[in-house]
């Protein structure tokens, strides 16, 4: 969606019109679900935040600028919505999504890089080869491969440089890809 | 590889994904008007204090009459070890951050005021420091982290035996890119493909860049990962390649000095010398490496500009 047809559903929005809604959610509600789930790591909640955040939009579309960049706008929106539920939950937010120390993993559900290369690489999923990577490359390499972000947007998402963004992404892309030939 | 592991990534991605449809159906019938918006607020004002300069945004410095230069500051890199580059404030948004009567006119206003008139000096702020200590070595100088070995291996391009003439490289460069490296890949032809994140382009005629660029070289003298280099490109049916491959290129330091070859008289006129570290067995380099402010580049791009006038 081109930041002019999103400036015209968010103003569909604003005029209590749900077209606008149901496209930007067509687009862009796998994105959210995804996005979020990777900070609350579970899928129900994820699904709850989803629900919550679309029903906020309806009244937020408002405050909606075009220019701003609205796949960047989404997904900040999205982590901070995310943030303020488990915060509501007294759930511990996992510090290598703020962009704390990568060791601290207290939700973490996903097994660690060690458990990873002991998977049965036959069967492994393009998600499952990402888990070999850092929690910091997994965000960038999702940030950038499934929302299709520039570095400069994955930058201002995840609160680090621009030549971070990039580095992170060139180290993990370098590891999948020698993963990804082994099982292919 | 990564065209398929992206399809197969975001294929994944998507058939983990809830049944959207009936997500929607409670989305859409819920009555509920949840008027706390502030996540979105907040986003938006993050937004608006973070706004990088477009690459397709440049301004044009009119410097003779047939001549422009056009200096795109592609992103603003700030990171734990880098300088901040040329960044322009935005007004600040309101404190409030639940109103929505926020004056976004003036703050746009505000942005258009940031950029003066055009001079050549805008754009890029260079920075005039220079470390003048005795015996200065460059593993002693603030350098980014890399994980490049010191040289290729590559056979040495033996084409290019000439001495290195500043005025030579200029007259084939036809624009700079001043970029961190990404990462490097063996090209199909022997050399090695680079991508570098473009941090300034400098050039004189109408060109668009993208956030990263690829650029080729056959250099043992590696462009390290992790490093930010000026680079003279020539261009050759869409190809980007590295004029004078057979020195060190450009190098920043990450307090803005430049570290060069003294083959780049206009940069080392006011240079000192640097021990260099011998980088392959036939480098003949390492013991002509200087120190340079950054501020010299403008006359390099001075200079630049009027060969290529």
């Amino acid at each position: 969606m081109t930041e002019s047809s999103f400036a015209e559903n968010a103003a569909l929005i604003t005029q209590g019109n749900m077209q606008g809604l149901r496209a930007i959610y067509e687009e862009y509600g796998k994105m959210i679900y995804s996005s979020v789930l990777r900070i609350c790591r579970d899928p129900h909640t994820a699904e709850d935040v989803t629900s919550e955040f679309f029903l906020k939009l309806k009244t937020a579309a408002s405050v909606y600028r075009e220019g701003l960049g609205h796949k960047k706008w989404l997904l900040i929106s999205a982590r901070n919505l995310t943030f303020d539920i488990l915060r509501r939950q007294s759930r511990e937010i996992p510090s290598s999504v703020t962009g704390g120390d990568e060791e601290s993993h207290p939700l973490s559900e996903i097994p660690d890089s060690t458990d990873a290369e002991e998977t049965v690489m036959s069967d492994v999923t393009a998600e499952q080869l990402l888990r070999n990577l850092s929690e910091e490359q997994r965000n960038v390499v999702h940030l950038k491969v499934y929302c299709g972000l520039t570095f400069a947007e994955i930058a201002d998402v995840l609160h680090i440089p621009a030549g971070t963004a990039a580095w992170r992404y060139s180290q993990g892309i370098k590891k999948l890809r020698k993963l990804y030939e082994e099982v292919r | 590889m990564s065209k398929n592991f992206e399809k197969d990534y975001i294929n994944s991605v998507d058939s983990s994904a809830p049944d959207m449809e009936k997500l929607w159906e409670k989305i859409s019938s819920s009555q509920t008007q949840d008027t706390d918006i502030t996540p979105f607020v907040s986003a938006a004002n993050e937004c608006r204090k973070i706004s990088p300069i477009r690459n397709n945004t440049f301004r044009a410095f009119a410097a003779t009459a047939a001549v422009f230069i056009a200096v795109i500051c592609a992103v603003s890199v700030i990171s734990d070890n880098d300088i901040a580059l040329t960044k322009s404030e935005n007004a600040a948004p309101s404190d409030n951050e639940n109103s929505f009567s926020y004056d976004y006119a003036a703050e746009e206003a505000a942005e258009e005021e940031s950029y003066p008139s055009v001079t050549a000096s805008t754009g890029w702020e260079y920075s005039d420091r220079l470390d003048t200590s005795e015996n200065l070595t460059y593993l002693s100088l603030d350098l980014a982290d890399t994980e490049s070995g010191i040289y290729t291996a590559l056979s040495r391009n033996t084409d290019d035996e000439e001495y290195f003439v500043e005025d030579n490289v200029l007259s084939e460069t036809d624009f700079f890119l001043d970029g961190k490296i990404i990462s490097e890949e063996p090209g199909n032809d022997g050399s090695i493909k680079y991508t570098v994140l473009v941090i300034h382009a400098v050039f004189d005629d109408s060109r668009e860049f993208s956030e990263t660029e690829e650029v080729y070289s056959r250099s043992p003298y590696s462009l390290k990962t992790g490093r930010e280099y000026l680079l003279p490109i020539s261009e050759e049916n869409g190809r980007y390649t590295v004029i004078f491959d057979n020195a060190p290129q450009i190098e920043f330091t990450l307090d803005r000095q430049l570290v060069c070859h003294n083959g780049w008289k206009t940069l080392t006129e006011n240079g000192v010398y640097l021990e260099y570290p011998q980088a392959y067995p036939d480098d003949f380099f390492y013991d002509r490496m200087n120190l340079a402010a950054e501020s010299s580049l403008e006359n390099l791009f001075d200079k630049w500009e009027s060969l290529k006038a």
